[in-house]
């Protein structure tokens, strides 16, 4: 067979289409890495287990401070909780929201969160609620790690705890008592409140990570105890 | 009039002039006003603390009273006036304080204080001061601005009053609450209003939430702690266990800690006023002291018990050693431990040897305490036991306390004691069978085992040794390894003493010993029975010899077993009766006793036997009685006795029933042995009934003869059957029947016992079993001869009778009683036919007869049940079967049953 100069051009560039498009096959496209997809479903399920974990002690806790802060529609002002992260955010600021700062956000709260949580514990006075909130800590530890792992996953750096940042918990003698148990209450909404939108937070992210992703709405509300 | 109106205004004048004097000398001492007045504020305790000082002091030292004014909200609204006397020195500053039972953050509050000198000893600086000037109190407020409700974080006992008030100038239409419930306040001002809560409840350790809002709008809130009520330790003793260290403990009550660090726990304080030394306690219920071994060994505690609202103080005071509660006594060993003997030693854990002990041991075996002493001891323990039983296991169990005073035992310390083993301590109780074989003596030896008691060790061997008391020089020795019970030894005819012993590891048991002489074996002794209950059997005897030993009655409990199962007993040389029983006598089983007598040199001599049952039983067999020498007149029955061990009561007789199925049977039953008054039981109605028949005969003789029975033989006048019993064989029965030709002979053997026997059911009383008949069937010439021949068991010939089945009473006119019995109920006779031949049809027991004989001229209608019923006077049983022939039984009956 004789090869023309033309024919040797229209070869080179089919083969050089084949090759670009090689990757974009998806069978040729599989490696060993499953990719961050189970580390973010696992996270999922990890929000939902520790939703459904909170649910149960917020009951007991706040039957513990006593009315009005076990009554179903009680909503004091914030006062001394301004130091908790916020997790009531706009629609559309959320939505705006990269992977990396969604994922930073949740990071940084749930380590402030559960520094306030082992404070709540240390001053529980019955062994049965202590154990209760320390089972719970270490929960909310795990989930701590498994955001850690999906960020690491995706390639981003753990924000660093800026010096002198460092939530503390030390109820001065004239603090008052029905402020700490407002504080306490506080902790434990926004708790359930990060919880509700981190469930949302990973559900996006891992619809994303299996494209097409479907449309994700947000719902955000301060539902009572 | 005039005079009296110049006097009262010289008077007056004389007055003021005084008075105008006396001021000028009070300015002179105004510097004994109060001065630097200052008041400090403790909100926590709502107390307001005065400070001040009185100047220029005339002397070093001066009674002084300080009448006090406190104002609330304004000047004017004085809520408390009151006086503090106290003795002022020089410079002095003074204190006093003040606790308001409103928080002092609700309203401000206004103080002014003088000063009265009231000194006797300076009379003339009796003068009261002006007042200070008012000073105005306010509780500091950090967060003002947010508070509405006071007092903040107060912490009460419960049952407490506590007063609330909260300031609406900010929050007009403010509200309170106290868990919930909503406050009605009282109005102090226009904007303050106050309510006091009275004995208040515990309700939480995080406190009772109070608090305000404006349209459910929280605005503020406190919260109040409530402590419950601090309580006296109970139960507080100390006591100590080694003398170096004292453990107090007591039962704290309730724990009054508060949440979020309000109250911890109650704290604990040890105190010996002895030593005076204190002990901040770690625990809420016990607390360790350490005693000084350089001081006297006595104490005074107090425990006081401590929270931020109250104080609680228990003591105690004790001499160390009336309160030693030792450990459990340690290393408890066993030395010299011999079969009866051993000594333990132990230990007592104290640091003070010189302490006299106290110590309870005790020595169980495996079923009580056996032994129980209390031992003195200063530091070690020993202490020797005896009576002890050999090879015996006992757990030895010591606990000690403070000899002085018995403050609280030790716990037990226990260790195993096995003492070691001795010689058996009791002879064998040894017993033989002699049997007599061809010159030889064939002795069975039996002996029982010795109990744990007397064993005092494991028995590893018996040995026995055969002397021959005719040639002192042979011996047998024979060693029968444990657990051997028995052994048998084969001895010419010669007297022989045997010695039977039973050895452990440590050696022989006292020798028993019975002697063989050379008529054992051979003695014959008449049995004689005895009746025996189900609690067993009185066995009597008469005593044969003066000079006797005893007496040994030995029976086997199961006789029927190839191991006979032998026992015996030994009874006393004076004894004539004992009493036999076991659990292992049956009824229906015989039981053989022999009893002998013990002479002074051990030989025992059958003296008498005794046989006997628990309870009789039916025999379970018929004999098997066999025909022979069948002649016109006359056959011979034989049958082989009953094999003793067989028999299931005692065989009385045999029964021999013959009779006919005719109308006009003649008494031709025989019976051996029928016990009289069956006879004139039955003899003396027919006898009666015969006499009224022959008289109305006599009577009507002529007219009876023509209609009734021209032509009839007295059957008295023949002599058809005539028994003649054997001389040769007591067994075997002749019958002679003079003017019959039997053709056939049909034996019918019946066994009620096999039948109890095939269901199971045990026999009682009324069930007892029927006689076996043997019928013999007459040929037709001589039908109204019907003999009956039956054996049976007299121990249960009621029930036979009774069953009206069969007679076999010999009557000597009209019918014989079995057709009486026929007669008298015909019903009976089918039922009890259909009965035989389904009998005969279906089962077949193993006692019946196989075979039956039956005449070729029997009436066919003996066959028919209805003809039975049309002619009712019919034998019963005795003449089923009338055809000629050999046949089984089982082929024979169908035609019946038709």
């Amino acid at each position: 067979m004789d090869l023309r100069a033309g024919d040797s051009w229209g070869m080179l560039a089919c083969l050089c289409t084949v090759l670009w498009h090689l990757p974009a096959v998806p069978a040729l496209n599989r490696t060993g890495d499953p990719g961050p997809g189970p580390s973010i479903q696992k996270t999922y399920d990890l929000t939902r287990y520790l939703e459904h974990q909170l649910r149960s002690l917020a009951g007991t806790y706040l039957n513990y401070l006593g009315p009005p802060f076990n009554e179903p529609d009680f909503n004091p002002p914030r006062l001394g909780a301004e130091t908790l992260p916020r997790a009531t955010v706009n629609l559309d600021v959320w939505r705006s929201l990269n992977d990396k700062l969604r994922l930073t956000q949740n990071y940084e709260a749930y380590s402030h969160l559960l520094c306030y949580l082992r404070g709540l514990n240390r001053q529980a006075a019955t062994g049965e609620l202590r154990r209760s909130l320390a089972h719970f800590c270490t929960s909310l530890q795990g989930l701590l790690g498994s955001i850690a792992g999906v960020m690491a996953a995706l390639g981003y750096p753990l924000p660093q705890p800026l010096p002198g940042t460092e939530p503390t918990w030390a109820p001065g003698p004239a603090h008052s008592d029905f402020l700490q148990k407002m504080d306490d209450f506080w902790l434990l909404k926004e708790l359930q409140t990060w919880l509700w939108r981190s469930a949302k937070d990973f559900n996006r992210l891992k619809k994303k990570m299996q494209p097409p992703a479907a449309a994700v709405t947000l719902h955000l509300e301060a539902h009572g105890f | 009039m005039a005079f009296s109106v110049v006097f009262q205004t010289a008077l007056m004048l004389a007055l003021l002039s005084w008075r105008t004097c006396q001021s000028e000398v009070l300015a002179e001492y105004s510097p004994l006003t109060p001065e630097g007045l200052n008041i400090s504020v403790s909100s926590a305790l709502q107390h307001l603390h005065f400070q001040w000082t009185v100047h220029k002091l005339p002397y070093q030292e001066l009674q002084m009273v300080f009448p006090i004014e406190i104002s609330r909200v304004e000047t004017s609204k004085v809520i408390w006036m009151g006086n503090y006397s106290t003795t002022v020195k020089q410079d002095q500053v003074l204190h006093w304080s003040w606790e308001s039972e409103l928080p002092l953050e609700c309203a401000p509050h206004f103080v002014r204080i003088k000063s009265i000198v009231n000194d006797a000893r300076f009379p003339e600086l009796s003068f009261t001061s002006n007042w200070s000037s008012w000073k105005e109190v306010r509780a500091p407020t950090p967060e003002q601005n947010h508070w509405l409700i006071f007092p903040r974080n107060k912490l009460v006992e419960e049952g407490s009053n506590v007063t609330f008030c909260y300031n609406s100038a900010r929050n007009p239409g403010l509200s309170c609450y106290v868990e919930s419930a909503l406050i009605d306040g009282e109005q102090l001002d226009s904007n303050l209003f106050t309510f006091t809560l009275t004995n208040i409840p515990f309700i939480r350790t995080q406190g009772t939430n109070i608090y305000c809002g404006v349209n459910h709008t929280l605005k503020d809130g406190v919260v109040l702690f409530v402590s419950k009520v601090l309580e006296e330790p109970k139960n507080f003793s100390c006591e100590t266990q080694d003398f170096k260290t004292l453990n107090c403990t007591w039962d704290p009550g309730v724990d009054t800690g508060l949440g979020y660090n309000r109250q911890p726990s109650q704290q604990y304080t040890l105190f010996d006023s002895v030593s005076g030394k204190k002990k901040f306690c770690v625990h809420n219920n016990w607390c360790n002291w350490e005693i000084s071994q350089d001081l006297p060994a006595t104490f005074n505690f107090t425990l006081t018990a401590e929270n931020y609202l109250r104080k609680r103080t228990v003591s105690t005071a004790f001499a160390l050693t009336d309160r030693v509660h030792l450990k459990a006594p340690e290393s408890v060993y066993f030395k010299n431990v011999s079969a009866t003997n051993a000594t333990v030693t132990w230990k007592v854990p104290v640091f003070r040897n010189y302490v006299t002990l106290l110590c309870q041991i005790e020595l169980h075996d495996k079923e009580n305490v056996r032994q129980e002493h209390n031992v003195s001891i200063k530091g070690n323990g020993e202490f020797l036991f005896s009576e002890l039983q050999p090879d015996t296991e006992y757990v030895v169990r010591i606990r000690c306390a403070s000899a002085r005073h018995v403050w609280k035992w030790s716990k037990w310390a226990a260790a195993t004691l096995v003492t070691a083993e001795a010689a058996p301590s009791k002879a064998l109780d040894v017993w033989r069978i002699v049997k007599s074989n061809e010159g030889l003596h064939n002795v069975t030896l039996f002996w029982k085992p010795l109990s744990k008691f007397h064993a005092n060790g494991k028995i590893l061997f018996y040995n026995i040794v055969a002397k021959n008391l005719d040639k002192k020089s042979e011996l047998k020795l024979l060693c029968i390894p444990a657990p051997t019970n028995g052994t048998e030894l084969t001895l010419d005819q010669g007297s022989y003493q045997i010695q039977v012993t039973a050895n452990n590891s440590v050696g022989p048991s006292p020798t028993s010993e019975i002697v063989i002489s050379e008529n054992s074996g051979n003695e014959e002794v008449e049995e004689e029975k005895i009746n025996g209950t189900k609690d067993g059997f009185l066995v009597s005897w008469n005593p044969r010899y003066g000079d006797r030993a005893g007496h040994v009655v030995d029976w086997c409990e199961h006789p029927q077993n190839l191991h006979c199962d032998l026992q015996w007993k030994y009874l006393g040389s004076n004894t004539t009766s004992t009493v036999i029983s076991s659990d292992a006598f049956r009824p229906g089983i015989r039981y053989n006793f022999g009893i002998y007598e013990l002479s002074t040199d051990k030989t025992a001599y059958l003296v008498e036997k005794k046989t006997g049952y628990t309870q009789e039983l039916a025999p379970l067999d018929s004999p098997q009685v066999a025909v022979a020498n069948l002649t016109p007149h006359s056959f011979t029955l034989s049958w082989k006795d009953y094999d003793t061990e067989s028999q299931r009561g005692f065989i009385q007789g045999y029964y021999v029933c013959l009779k006919s199925n005719s109308t006009e049977c003649h008494p031709d039953s025989v019976k051996e042995g029928l016990p009289a008054y069956m006879l004139m039981h039955i003899i003396l109605p027919m006898m009666l009934c015969v006499l009224l028949i022959a008289v109305v005969c006599y009577w009507k003789s002529q007219w009876v003869k023509e209609k009734c029975y021209p032509d009839i033989p007295d059957p008295y006048k023949s002599s058809i059957l005539s028994l003649v019993k054997s001389k040769e064989n007591p067994h075997l029965t002749v019958m002679n029947v003079k003017d019959c030709i039997p053709d056939a002979i049909e034996v019918i053997n019946k066994s009620e016992g096999t039948k109890v026997q095939f269901t199971g059911k045990p026999l009682t009383e009324s069930e007892s079993p029927r006689p076996a008949n043997l019928y013999l069937l007459p040929a037709e010439d001589f039908s109204g001869l019907a003999p009956c021949i039956s054996f049976e068991n007299f121990t249960y010939n009621e029930s036979a009778c009774d069953s009206g089945s069969c007679a076999h009473i010999p009557v000597p006119t009209t019918a014989p009683p079995c057709q009486l019995g026929m007669l008298a109920s015909p019903d009976n006779s089918l039922t009890s036919l259909e009965n035989t031949h389904t009998h005969s049809q279906g089962e077949i027991p193993a006692g019946e007869m196989n075979m039956n004989y039956v005449s070729q001229l029997a009436s066919p209608m003996l066959g028919d049940k209805d003809s039975l019923l049309i002619n009712p006077p019919e034998p019963v049983l005795c003449s089923e079967y009338k055809m000629q022939m050999a046949v089984p039984s089982h082929l024979a009956s169908p035609v019946l049953s038709e």
